[in-house]
């Protein structure tokens, strides 16, 4: 198997203070990864640190997409190279037209790869297609983006985006969060249609629960900036009796 | 002519009447629905000029029409003034649909050249249950002041204004209008979006006015500002004057800034900078685009897009 994701010896700061402390990690094409750890361990930092966010600034150590370091692509530039991130909270774009915005980001990236822009009518069609399995609905598709969704709408929205843009390395920060059982499922089920050979995927999240539905190859737990503890999807059953503390103290 | 717009009204409307010599006139018969969207082209290519047209609408009773207007102008490192008049008259259940898509030349990232679009634009709604609204896109000119204004004489009639304006560089825009409310039940709304980036500032100047006939009056007032970057400003100066104690008068305002937020979660579904700012500012001028016919909105749109450009990063 060949290495879709690599950081090695990472450290990043956000500001002034130091928040990942050498993380390192390997993800092999068609790999599922659980990261978990309390709050504050620096779980959301990474996951913008992978995405190129502004004000999130790797001090040493690299990230590297298939053999390519990262670091000095923009945000952009790596989405369209396949990386995905499920935000925690989607972000509101008042105005802006449902389809206008997914067909946008869907013909950036075929652009990119000098593929035609993708024919109106025929985008539609895929969209209603992928939302129907999400419960999307017409209208939803109809609205602004993000504007007067539920927070169990707006995680949909995010996993529809990503069956739509096919990344080869999807992010999911805390997809969890903010989300009723009925809603988790249904979200679940989408990602794990998603499961592919060609897609890894980083799920990070604080409960175990996520991981009775979208079950991971590994799990490593986060804490104080580095990873104390890596394993298979017992780990997490394991934190969920036991609780962070007993890692923090190993540490 | 001049009946709306008097001669002695302001300075350019002055000098507009004693040089003009061309422009339009339309005139729609009583009952008459005009069945396609008038479209006129403005362009001034000669250098040191200025260019004075008069616009006459005139729609009888019962009839309706939609008219366009689009302007451009290249690049000269002079200024050219533009100072036009405008006038339309609506009677009893006419409707005038007025669009425009100001592009003049706005002179370059330094503020040299471009065109003083000062222009006065003013509707009559003197009919009873008659209808003006003006919808406006601009972008262009070095120097914009412009209030398309609505004189709302007729029982229960209406005046909109739907307004863009988008400054960029070194660009200043004043624009905004006025509803002066005569009649009994006369209602207007007046939407303006205003954006700003570069060293450009963007003022909505408007005036509600309720004279002491005008029963029941209604209002409503929406100025949102979109500030692009740190150093260009936006101001609202918005007045109210009502005589009369039924008028109900809104009036709503906001200013606020392309969050990070929402430029990262473009940048992350790998739309480029540019791409997503033309995205966010064309939500934010939504409300006022779907007023424009609907091959205008894209070009429109388009041009937003362009304004834009050098804006970020």
């Amino acid at each position: 198997m060949t290495a879709l994701l690599e950081i090695r010896d990472l450290y990043a700061s956000v500001g002034d203070t130091p928040i990942l402390k050498g993380i390192n990690l390997t993800i092999n094409s068609g790999e599922i990864h659980a990261i978990m750890g309390p709050n504050g361990s620096g779980k959301s930092t990474m996951s913008y640190v992978l995405s190129g966010r502004n004000g999130y600034e790797v001090t040493s150590g690299d990230v590297l997409m298939n053999g390519v370091s990262m670091l000095e692509m923009e945000p952009d530039e790596r989405a369209r190279a396949g990386m995905f991130l499920a935000f925690q909270y989607p972000v509101e774009l008042p105005g802006v037209g449902g389809m206008s915005f997914l067909r946008a980001a869907v013909n950036a990236r075929r652009i990119e790869a000098g593929e035609k822009e993708v024919d109106q009518l025929e985008f539609v069609k895929m969209v209603r297609a992928k939302a129907k399995i999400l419960g999307i609905n017409d209208d939803m598709l109809k609205r602004a983006v993000n504007v007067g969704f539920s927070g169990g709408e707006k995680k949909r929205y995010e996993i529809l985006q990503m069956a739509l843009l096919e990344p080869t390395m999807a992010v999911l920060d805390e997809t969890d969060s903010g989300l009723d059982v009925d809603a988790l499922k249904i979200v679940s089920e989408g990602v794990n249609l998603l499961r592919d050979p060609a897609r890894s995927m980083l799920v990070i999240t604080h409960y175990q629960r996520l991981l009775d539905y979208i079950i991971p190859d590994y799990v490593h737990i986060l804490a104080g900036g580095k990873i104390r503890k890596s394993g298979d999807k017992t780990l997490a059953l394991e934190v969920e009796e036991q609780g962070y503390v007993g890692i923090d103290d190993a540490a | 002519m001049g009946s709306v717009v008097p001669v002695a009204d302001n300075y350019f409307s002055a000098l507009n009447s004693a040089v003009f010599t061309d422009g339009s006139f339309v005139y729609i018969p009583k009952g008459v629905r005009c069945p396609m969207e008038l479209s006129t082209y403005f362009r001034i290519n000669e250098q040191n000029t200025g260019q004075f047209e008069r616009t006459l609408i005139i729609a009888e009773d019962e009839s309706y029409v939609s008219y366009l207007e689009g302007c451009t102008a290249p690049q000269r490192d002079e200024n050219q003034l533009h100072a036009a008049v405008v006038e339309l008259v609506a009677f009893e259940d006419a409707e005038i649909k007025y669009s425009t898509v100001q592009n003049w030349y706005p002179g370059d990232e330094n503020g040299k050249g471009g065109i003083y679009n000062f222009v006065t634009k003013r509707g009559a709604c003197r009919g009873d249950r008659s209808k003006i609204s003006w919808t406006q896109v601009e972008t262009g000119s070095a120097i914009t002041w412009k209030y398309p204004s609505c004189i709302l004489q007729g029982k229960e009639s209406v005046g909109e204004f739907y307004s863009v304006a988008l400054t960029n560089n070194m660009q200043q825009a004043d624009t905004g209008t006025k509803m002066i409310h005569i009649g009994e039940g006369s209602r207007s709304t007046i939407i303006s979006k205003g954006i700003s980036a570069g060293k450009s500032q963007n003022c909505y100047r408007g005036l509600v006015r309720v004279q002491p006939g005008a029963e029941n009056a209604r209002n409503f007032t929406q100025c949102d500002s979109l500030l692009v970057g740190d150093k260009c400003g936006a101001h609202t100066v918005p007045y109210i004057v009502s005589r009369n104690p039924s008028a109900k008068i809104e009036h709503e305002a906001t200013t606020s800034r392309i969050s990070e937020d929402q430029l990262f979660y473009c940048l992350q579904r790998g739309i480029n900078e540019e791409d997503a700012v033309s995205l966010i500012v064309n939500g934010f001028c939504k409300e006022v685009m779907k007023e424009l016919p609907m091959e205008f909105a894209v070009e429109a749109q388009k041009l937003i897009g362009i304004s834009l450009e050098g804006s970020v990063g």
